[in-house]
């Protein structure tokens, strides 16, 4: 377990210092004058200019430039500042809460909906439930976000009130607390429900053709504790793993989904600087939503050790 | 399941006129896309307490199949039992209920698999394993539970029980493993034990000491073992009768040392000439000729004639019934006097 | 094709579908026939013969040949040109649907039918071409990965791992937006995407090569000594492109929806080309009282997606029955 650990430890450095050097090349190798952009349209003073750039090692090659930047995210939680000066791990904070909610929000319901599909799917394999939910996540994976998140918007959040005068769903721009995640949490997570039911269905009907689920059959246990401890057991290994991994993920697709919805989380401020052009807090949240991706996948490594006996020797 | 099932268990204790376990005329198939797999085609067999039966056939001859259907643990749909009984002290388990049959599997008549490494769970140690007996069945608590499982282990000569009882399935060689395996199925002193290929898998010095085991395990608590392998040389030493199957059906059944010496049907002497013997050494080995049947299109008439050396016209066209030999002896062979006499035509 | 049997044979009742994978019998050859007449079908023959007679295969090429010739020529379907300025009227601001104009009018007054008839083409090109180059890219880098283990094998393999940490459509935003401007925006958009979308048909095409490297035919040839080159395109490419093709229909499907939601972001195809997400985004501000202008583009978009998702998951089937 230790050996696997630390492997696991070492292998995500590379990963991690080069996909943010990916990000950082992608946003900074660009031609053209940064310090010019941070001014506009105005000629900045040739003085302050030079004072700027050596703030912020601009007269440095890149790969230094990226290493300043790294460390300071890495060692000090330091994603730099913005062209008006205000660091920009200050303008992150607080949107995070709201996209982590989001997330948190979509990723339950996509444990619950998902598996339980999945479940159901599996033990009525072939049978008329089997078509119909295996139909049903073709649907939820074919409909974009985009189209998902204004439908069910019109007809949960708008119609709803209208025809029945129940006010479930609050519309975009309202915040009624928790509750408003949950129109976009199910938009948010429905590509992975789906997903995560298909997955469940063939990992237990997997599970329930090997030869242990025959020999807990032939102890005489119960069909009930056969496939619910002894096949769900087995099951759970990949979905574990794949909704770990989702969450890094969910988080990066809340950018759609805080559009549509017009949730103030991290998506929302990305949209907009990416609008307004503020490259250091387009990179800084890009960066910290990469780092949240690879953590995620690192969790889930070590999750799979714990889960499964035969990683753990290896 | 038939729909005339009863919950009445079969009555512990004395036996009375009824066998330890009889299966009679049992018919299996599978309903597949690709057509109907005759796999079973009325079988017969018997087994009392302390007395071994072995079940030889190549893969394919329907000897696992039976061995499922007997421990209900076939896969239905697509099998379906046509016809037949599988009676356990005289009761037709065919015709008990789930729940009631739930009660006798593992726990009266229980069964080891060919590949240990597979047939038990990679995620719960083989503590858990073996201890789950005893919590589901006798409602033991874990520690309680845990003690015997270690018990077990030290029977079937693990050593270093009480440590390995934490280990995983993957963390045991395979000779281990099969002990564990057979830990498991006596935990609650079955009175049959079914043990599909126990050494197939298995190195050779390995194969020995478990049916040394088995062999030993059934001297103490007088089960009755059903022996299935397609190895004549492992059952010579440990069955006390032998049933060899081909195509779903019994072609021969006799006391072991009858086979042996005067075997009574074409299939059965054509298994024993192909067994390398050292007094033979340097002559050729004989290999019966032909395929093995398919399952979906049974040769009409006995199965075997294509590859039969004794074939006459009327084993294309009649399927030879079970001639009586001797009260204990039984040939599906036109001609099995010839075949005893050894006379080739 | 020679000519197959059913699969079901005489006589029997509508056996159950999907009985045969729980089988503990012997299992039986999957047509009787053709196995019998020593002429294995293919796999592609065999899963050709499958798709046919699949529902699900035949409605979505269905959708995608109307869609092709939509994207090719937009005017038979509709005679007012979305590009003109003066078929679109400020006045008739987000009209209900009327005769002239089926699907009514958008916020400009523009006719929303014509425009999402014309929207066709670019969600076409940008998934066509995008799909094009991963699998190209991805697919080469793939077949020599996965031929030469090894350093070439180690460096992409731990390339790829670097792209896989970063969620595509963050990765297709922050190039989309960087570049923005600077070149084309269609091409920008098919370059973001190709970016992010390669290694995973990269993975799955090393995966197939490493599979089909180790059997007995590939081992001959080598042992025979074909070149390294002839047995990557002889040997290992058509044996390793079952789910490379499968993967590519897929993403095909996904990489339109990746365009409409950059272009929704406003960093993918921009005015005054034609775009489903562009459309949505546009509608988006006066939604709640006039759906119907995000409504036709956002169906169009969803039917497109579906049938290229469909087509990868009948294909899928009809290559492996075994995943069904």
């Amino acid at each position: 377990m230790g050996r696997y650990v630390i492997r696991r430890l070492i292998q995500a450095i590379p990963v991690l210092l080069g996909a943010t050097l990916l990000i950082f090349l992608i946003v900074f190798a660009l031609p053209g004058d940064p310090i010019a952009a941070m001014f506009g349209d105005k000629r900045p003073d040739a003085a302050v200019a030079a004072v700027l750039r050596e703030q912020y090692h601009l007269n440095d090659p890149l790969l230094v430039q990226y290493w300043y930047y790294i460390s300071g995210v890495l060692f000090h939680g330091d994603f730099g500042v913005n062209f008006s000066d205000i660091p920009v791990s200050e303008i992150m904070a607080g949107k995070f809460q709201v996209t982590l909610n989001l997330a948190l929000t979509a990723l339950t319901m996509e444990a619950v909906i998902g598996v339980g599909l999945g479940l159901w799917a599996a033990l009525r394999r072939g049978k008329a439930t089997d078509t119909m939910i295996l139909a049903s996540t073709l649907l939820l994976i074919s409909v974009p976000t985009l189209v998902t998140g204004f439908v069910l918007q019109l007809l949960l959040g708008v119609k709803l009130k209208q025809w029945t005068g129940l006010d479930i769903f609050p519309v975009a721009g309202t915040f009624a607390g928790l509750r408003s995640y949950l129109l976009p949490g199910f938009v948010l997570a429905g590509t992975s429900i789906a997903y995560l039911t298909r997955l469940t269905r063939t990992s237990l009907a997997e599970t329930l053709r090997a030869d242990y689920i025959r020999t807990a059959t032939a102890k005489g246990l119960s069909r009930r504790r056969v496939i619910g401890r002894h096949g769900l057991r087995n099951a759970l290994i990949p979905l574990v793993t794949f909704l770990g991994a989702d969450l890094g993920n969910l988080m990066g697709g809340a950018v759609i989904t805080e559009r549509i919805f017009n949730l103030q989380g991290i998506g929302n401020q990305l949209f907009t600087s990416v609008y307004l052009r503020e490259q250091p807090v387009v990179v800084g949240i890009v960066t910290a939503l990469v780092l949240i991706y690879i953590l995620a996948n690192l969790v889930v490594d070590l999750l799979y050790a714990v889960l499964d006996p035969r990683i753990r020797y290896e | 399941m038939k729909s005339t099932s009863t919950g009445v268990l079969p009555a512990e204790g004395g036996l009375g006129d009824h066998p330890l376990l009889a299966v009679e005329d049992l018919h299996v198939e599978f309903r597949t896309r690709a057509g109907v797999v005759r796999a079973v085609n009325g079988v017969t067999y018997s087994v009392g307490p302390g007395e071994t039966l072995a079940v030889l056939g190549e893969s394919g001859s329907g000897k696992s199949v039976t061995a499922q259907a007997i421990m209900g643990i076939l896969d239905m749909p697509p099998a379906v039992i046509p016809k037949g009984e599988i009676r356990f002290r005289g009761t037709d388990l065919l015709k008990l209920s789930e729940e009631a049959r739930t009660q006798v599997r593992g726990q009266r008549i229980a069964m080891i698999f060919q590949d240990a490494l597979s047939a038990l769970n990679p995620v719960f140690t083989v503590g858990w394993q073996i201890s789950e007996m005893f919590r589901v069945h006798r409602g033991m608590s874990k520690g309680e539970a845990m003690k015997k499982a270690v018990e077990l282990m030290d029977r079937v000569r693990i050593p270093a029980a009480k440590q390995r009882v934490h280990d995983y399935p993957h963390q045991f060689s395979g000779g281990m493993r099969q002990r564990i395996m057979i830990a498991m199925s006596i935990a609650l002193d079955p009175e049959v034990l079914i043990a599909d290929e126990p050494t197939t898998a298995l190195d050779v010095t390995v194969q020995a000491q478990i049916m040394e085991l088995l062999a030993e395990l059934q001297r103490e608590s007088q089960m009755g073992l059903i022996l299935i392998t397609h190895d004549l040389g492992v059952v010579a030493d440990v069955a006390d009768k032998i049933a060899v199957m081909y195509a779903g059906r019994i072609v021969e059944h006799a006391p072991v040392h009858d086979i042996y010496r005067r075997p009574a049907h074409p299939y059965t002497k054509g298994l024993l000439e192909s067994i390398p013997r050292v007094d033979l050494k340097g002559q050729d080995l004989y290999a019966i000729s032909g395929l093995p049947p398919n399952l979906l299109e049974l040769p009409t008439g006995c199965s075997f004639h294509p590859r039969c050396p004794y074939r006459q016209d009327n084993c294309v066209t009649d399927v030879p019934p079970l001639h009586t030999i001797s009260g204990t002896r039984g040939s599906a062979c036109h001609y099995w006097r010839e075949v005893v006499d050894g006379e080739r035509q | 094709m020679s000519n197959p049997t059913p699969p079901v044979g005489p006589g029997l009742p509508e056996a159950p579908a999907l009985v045969t994978d729980t089988v503990t019998a012997p299992a039986p050859p999957r047509h009787g026939k053709k196995a019998k007449s020593g002429k294995p079908a293919s796999l592609w023959t065999d899963a050709w013969y499958d798709l046919r007679r699949r529902p699900m295969f035949i409605l979505s090429v269905i959708i995608i040949l109307v869609l092709l010739v939509m994207s090719f020529w937009p005017s038979l379907f509709t005679a007012i040109d979305p590009f003109n300025a003066r078929t679109c009227d400020l006045a008739t601001a987000r009209q209900a649907p009327s005769a002239g104009h089926l699907f009514g009018r958008d916020n400009l007054g523009c006719d929303v039918y014509a425009k999402t008839i014309y929207g066709a083409r670019n969600s076409i090109v940008i998934g066509v071409f995008t799909t094009l180059i991963t699998t190209l890219v991805g697919g080469l880098l793939g077949i020599v990965a996965g031929y030469f283990s090894g350093a070439v094998d180690a460096v992409s393999s731990r390339l790829t791992e670097i792209f896989f940490a970063i969620p595509p459509i963050l990765g297709a935003l922050l190039i989309a937006a960087t570049f923005r401007g600077r070149a084309n925006s269609i091409l920008l958009v098919i370059i973001a995407l190709a970016v992010l979308g390669w290694p995973m048909t990269f993975r799955i095409m090393r995966a197939a090569v490493i599979t089909a490297k180790n059997q007995d035919f590939v081992v001959a040839a080598k042992a025979l000594g074909a070149s390294a080159g002839r047995i990557m395109f002889r040997h290992l490419l058509p044996n390793s492109l079952a789910p490379v093709i499968v993967v590519a229909t897929i993403n095909l499907g996904v990489f339109i929806a990746a365009e409409a939601a950059l272009s929704f972001l406003g960093v993918g195809v921009q005015s005054p080309d034609i775009s489903w997400g562009l459309m949505i985004s546009d509608a988006r501000d006066r939604f709640l009282e006039a759906p119907l202008p995000l409504v036709f583009p956002a169906v169009f978009l969803s039917i497109t997606v579906l049938a290229f998702i469909m087509m990868g998951d009948a294909v899928r089937d009809a290559l492996d029955p075994k995943l069904r």
